[in-house]
């Protein structure tokens, strides 16, 4: 074998590269996936908001005052009357089935009922079982029915001689005007993709890095791979690792461009903010994945620790579903993860848009987890040097 | 000789089963991922999504309308279990550096006209603003807010009408002349983990299942002197032994794990569970049978174990969404519902949201169940050529 006479960082950098080139897989981890993962999140959610979410009517009354509100449901955007009923236990049946996310009962003489002041109920049912769509039919059906009940006062109002205006103040005394910050049509689109791709992203390259490093223990040519970086092991571990951040951290900043300059997502500061906690996002990707094969030098234990930690990753951001919800002695571990920061950080810089000092320590928690590295420092050089860990 | 053959066959098959169990016990790799992700990760869960609710999300009140109107309507927003006034504040400017510092996650604003809009009879206005990075943040914003509203609006109503002289009904009745009355029927609390295990739980199943079987294929392709599937040996030549065998293996394992997953993790987190021990299995049976043939025949790209890790692993997100309890299904574009299909876990889940979450028996999932099947039959023949080729492989290099 010929003996290459320079050696260090830049050794090992060449050398990883031709390791990438020589195995497809290299390949599908750093360039085919990410695109992949592009590809999906940049269509799945496409509308924004789920439109016309199928509902079912049971008409008892069958007046034209319950023909009147149905084709008014039916013309808001949310939801669709698809299908009628004749009685509950067929429309529940049809909801048990996935057919409809909710049903609207007119009870009859409905509209005889109101007329002689009686009040009569209608009845709405919904699957909370589909949350987002239970939701989003809930919601607009309540709207739709206070219009609706709004609407009778207001005819009967008129009637009596009273003017509209007047009449708006007396039937709605307070209106709400509620808005969502940077996301004003609660697009799911910008609520999820901004935080999901870059979670994915980070889970891919844990794995990539625990491979990277795992594998040279596991053939036991890490011995080599070390004498490439003339024995530092500090030159080994950058010149491997410095391929997969050049690709991954130009993936990074292409989704940010994706997202903020082809889609638009909102963003009132520089996006130079935005790729800083990106490619920071990469490196502590990196980090833990280097804690991760030294806390366990042996592949198939580290990569399945790396993955049930790239999983729990989505939880802890904070994303679905707040951290501060959680039971106070699983709050901690949110600490563990840097996309809880990378989260915080698109809080305030993207979709808030606050001046990005109030981020400044976040940025510096995500720093912090760079230096986390020395923890397992020895132990993986002794393990990459003396090759002293469990094989398969 | 027929009787001799199935005997042989019978014979074959078990011996096939327990070698492969014994390969799964003795590799530490796959134990970590069924025992860890398999059956720790749905306590994790349970335990991270416990509380099902979001309550008394901090905001600050900014009250420009220091009037008993204004109070009342602080209060009654402080009073909802949504919300909860952490910060009274005199400007605006205030509660948003409060948010910006991320202490309250919304702001409502009671204007200087507040009363005296109430009072004149014109309508009065309130506004909130509302983070939306998380969409529970918003909800329970925009469920407080609207209630107070409202309810105090309709007070207001009745109170007017009756100092025209309506009676306490007719005002009533003036006010809201229909009615209306939503009921869940299903998850009435909204909870959420009542919302999301059900569907975690099926996935977990089918993605270390998938994962297992990976890692397992991989493993005898690194020990194999050729790098197939299975060594070549006399006794391994019946292809159906090996698949039917390899399979057995996985299933009984994961009748276990699956009725945990399913029937036991449910009880133990008080999730919805309609699904009872004995109808699980019309459900679980063609829902593992479909993953694990699914499994077999991806194996033929995993060449080593780590692959499927590196190259798998990362569908469990997306499939999350592909599945349509999440996304609904009705809003998700042909293609990748097309794709969705490859995958079991999109009946899977659907079938067992059905089931256990909204009380569907087997026959109204039928769908479901035939999707299942289908893809076990298609995967069985795929799994099936896959070894079959992997085999003549063998063969092949042995001769040569």
């Amino acid at each position: 074998m010929r003996i290459s006479k320079s050696t260090g960082w830049k050794m090992v950098f060449i050398r990883e590269l031709k390791r990438m080139v020589s195995r497809p897989v290299y390949v599908i981890i750093t360039i085919v996936l990410p695109f992949i993962f592009l590809l999906f999140f940049g269509t799945f959610m496409r509308e924004g908001m789920p439109e016309r979410l199928p509902i079912g009517i049971i008409d008892h009354d069958y007046s034209t005052l319950s023909r009147n509100f149905i084709r008014q449901i039916d013309a808001t955007q949310q939801t669709k009357c698809v299908s009628y009923y004749q009685q509950f236990s067929e429309a529940r049946s049809a909801m048990q089935e996935g057919h409809i996310y909710g049903f609207i009962e007119f009870p009859s003489h409905m509209q005889k009922d109101i007329m002689a002041g009686h009040q009569p109920k209608v009845h709405f049912y919904y699957n909370q079982s589909y949350l987002v769509a239970g939701s989003l039919t809930l919601k607009n059906l309540s709207t739709m029915f206070n219009t609706l009940s709004g609407g009778v006062n207001l005819e009967t109002r008129l009637a009596r001689g009273q003017n509209e205006k007047e009449s708006m103040g007396q039937i709605q005394p307070i209106s709400p005007e509620i808005h969502a910050i940077g996301n004003p049509y609660t697009n799911y689109s910008i609520y999820l993709v901004n935080i999901l791709l870059p979670a994915m992203l980070e889970l891919m390259i844990l794995l990539t890095t625990v491979y990277s490093i795992g594998i040279e223990l596991k053939k036991s040519s890490s011995p080599k791979w070390l004498r490439y970086a003339g024995g530092s092991f500090f030159q080994a571990l950058v010149g491997k690792m410095l391929p997969y951040t050049i690709i991954y951290s130009s993936m990074a900043v292409l989704y940010d461009v994706f997202l903020y300059k082809f889609m638009e997502f909102p963003l009132n500061n520089s996006i130079i903010w935005i790729f800083l906690a990106s490619v920071l996002l990469v490196l502590t990707a990196q980090a833990i994945g280097i804690i991760m094969i030294g806390a366990f030098p042996t592949l198939k234990d580290s990569m399945n620790f790396a993955g049930l930690y790239g999983i729990l990753a989505f939880s802890y951001s904070g994303l679905i579903y707040p951290i501060e919800g959680m039971p106070i002695f699983l709050q901690g571990l949110s600490l563990a993860f840097p996309i809880r920061f990378f989260f915080k950080i698109y809080q305030c810089v993207a979709i808030n848009s606050f001046t990005p000092v109030y981020s400044i320590p976040n940025y510096l928690y995500m720093l912090v987890f760079l230096a986390l590295p020395i923890i397992i420092w020895k132990r993986l050089r002794n393990a990459a040097i003396e090759l002293n860990y469990p094989k398969i | 000789m027929k009787k001799g053959y199935l005997k042989n066959a019978l014979i074959d098959l078990v011996e096939i089963t327990s070698e492969e169990l014994k390969h799964i016990f003795r590799d530490s790799g796959i134990m970590v991922l069924f025992i860890g992700a398999g059956l720790a990760y749905p306590i994790l869960y349970g335990f991270v999504y416990r509380n099902e609710v979001l309550r008394n999300v901090p905001i600050a009140v900014v009250n420009e309308s220091q009037t008993p109107l204004g109070r009342e309507f602080v209060r009654k927003v402080n009073a909802t279990p949504e919300l909860q006034v952490a910060y009274k504040v005199n400007t605006l400017n205030e509660a948003k550096e409060l948010f910006a510092k991320g202490k309250v996650q919304g702001i409502v604003l009671v204007p200087p006209t507040f009363s005296e809009d109430i009072n004149k009879g014109k309508q009065a206005r309130v506004f909130a603003y509302s983070n939306v990075a998380t969409m529970l943040y918003y909800r329970a914003v925009f469920l407080a807010v609207n209630y107070v509203c409202l309810d105090m609006g309709k007070n207001i109503q009745v109170e007017n009408l009756e100092s025209k002289g309506l009676t306490a009904r007719q005002a009533e009745v003036s006010a809201a002349p229909l009615l209306y009355e939503d009921h869940a029927l299903y998850n009435p609390n909204s909870g959420f983990a009542s919302f999301l295990l059900p569907a975690a739980l099926i996935l977990i199943l089918q993605q270390t299942l998938v994962l297992g079987i990976g890692i397992a294929a991989g493993q005898a392709r690194e020990e194999n002197t050729y790098h197939q599937l299975i060594p070549y040996q006399r006794k391994y030549h019946g292809t159906m032994r090996i698949v039917f065998g390899k399979a057995f293996a996985y299933l009984v394992i994961y009748a276990f794990i699956g009725i945990y997953n399913l029937i036991l993790v449910p009880h133990m987190f008080n999730l919805p569970h309609f699904l009872t021990l004995g109808a699980v299995v019309p459900l679980l049976l063609p829902f593992l049978l479909a993953t694990i043939f699914f499994g077999m025949s991806i194996s033929i790209f995993f060449w080593d174990r780590e692959i499927p890790f590196l190259t798998y692993l990362v569908t469990s997100i997306p499939l999350l969404l592909l599945c349509g309890y999440s996304w609904p299904a009705s809003n998700i574009h042909p293609f990748w519902k097309t794709i969705s299909y490859f995958f079991p876990s999109t009946f899977g889940i659907q079938g067992f949201l059905k089931m256990n979450s909204m009380g569907a028996t087997i026959h109204q999932i039928g769908p479901e169940c035939i999707g299942l099947w289908l893809q076990a039959g298609v995967y069985f023949i795929f799994a099936f050529f896959v070894y079959r080729w992997q085999i003549l492989q063998s063969e092949k290099k042995i001769k040569d």
